[in-house]
């Protein structure tokens, strides 16, 4: 068999036979419609889900924020601890150049480091 | 694919469907649904799973319409993917006898019985080509596509839509010619 016999063949296989083409073409178009409405309800879900996300994600920020708002820094009532110098002063004079606050204090520190 | 002077091609066609244009879309389907049909039977065998797979291909080709950057390619893609879910379908179905009813009921009457019978082993044998090969035959011989737009579909070169053709040539004349043999 040549080569020109045989696609002569192959064509002579190629039927082509008529349909309902309307019907075909409208069964598209459903199909394409269909598929369509589907493709943009999963858009919709997915950015309904993306959007709850963002939401979630936002929320806990908040959250996170709000409970570390509480612990800031001290207020200033409390005085910050100085250093108290003296100066050619002997260790009676020394206390009473303090204020009874500042001795409790130092009795405090030295027990705790005794 | 221009068909004549007065239609417009597929680019346009596909630029104006992506507008929205409902007109488009129905002369894009007009356009191939009947070979794409035809393709998809040959595959097939059979009227019902030909129109499933040509609606189906026609509908994947308009949802994926928006990823193609270019619209001409709009033959190449409906061929391809008919092609692909009509392999598909003949995978997927129970073994069976290899030739379908439909097709074979449309052999003409008149042509003598081992005419018929030399068509009928031909078919056997088409359908026993690698897939590539066999698209390559089937848009080249039916279709008549040239081989540049038959490589397009077949998502290869042009070269190697050639060597195809050649391989499926060869491989069919030999299974003929073994079979003639044989008698």
């Amino acid at each position: 068999m040549t080569d020109d016999e045989l696609q002569e063949r192959l064509r002579r296989l190629g039927t082509r036979p008529d349909a309902d083409w309307d019907a075909m073409a409208a069964a598209v178009r459903d199909g394409y419609a269909h598929a369509t409405a589907r493709a943009i309800k999963l858009r919709r879900r997915r950015f309904a889900a993306s959007a709850g996300g963002a939401l979630a994600l936002a929320a806990a920020l908040v959250l996170w924020l709000h409970g570390h708002g509480h612990r800031r820094a001290l207020p200033a009532t409390e005085a910050p601890e100085t250093f108290h110098v003296f100066e050619d002063l002997e260790p009676g004079e020394m206390l009473e150049e303090l204020t009874p606050e500042q001795i409790d204090r130092m009795a405090k520190a030295f027990n705790k480091g005794a | 694919m221009a068909t004549n002077d007065s239609e417009p091609d597929d680019q346009e066609l596909v630029a104006r469907f992506r507008r929205g244009d409902g007109a488009a879309f129905d002369a894009l389907v007009r356009r191939y649904q009947r070979p794409i049909y035809w393709l998809a039977l040959r595959y097939v065998g059979n009227d019902a799973d030909a129109k499933d797979v040509a609606q189906r291909a026609l509908v994947q080709a308009f949802c994926k319409l928006r990823d193609l950057r270019d619209g001409g390619s709009f033959r190449a893609w409906v061929y391809r993917t008919a092609a692909n879910l009509s392999l598909n379908l003949v995978r997927d179905r129970k073994p069976q006898a290899p030739l379908a009813d439909d097709l074979a009921a449309r052999e003409p009457a008149v042509e003598p019985l081992i005419e018929v019978e030399t068509q009928r082993r031909l078919r056997q044998a088409v359908t026993k080509l690698p897939p590539q090969q066999r698209l390559v035959v089937e848009l080249r011989i039916y279709e008549e596509l040239p081989f540049a737009d038959v490589a397009d579909a077949a998502e290869c070169s042009e070269d190697a839509a050639k060597v195809n053709f050649h391989h499926a040539m060869k491989r069919l004349r030999a299974i003929m010619n073994d079979e003639e043999k044989a008698k």
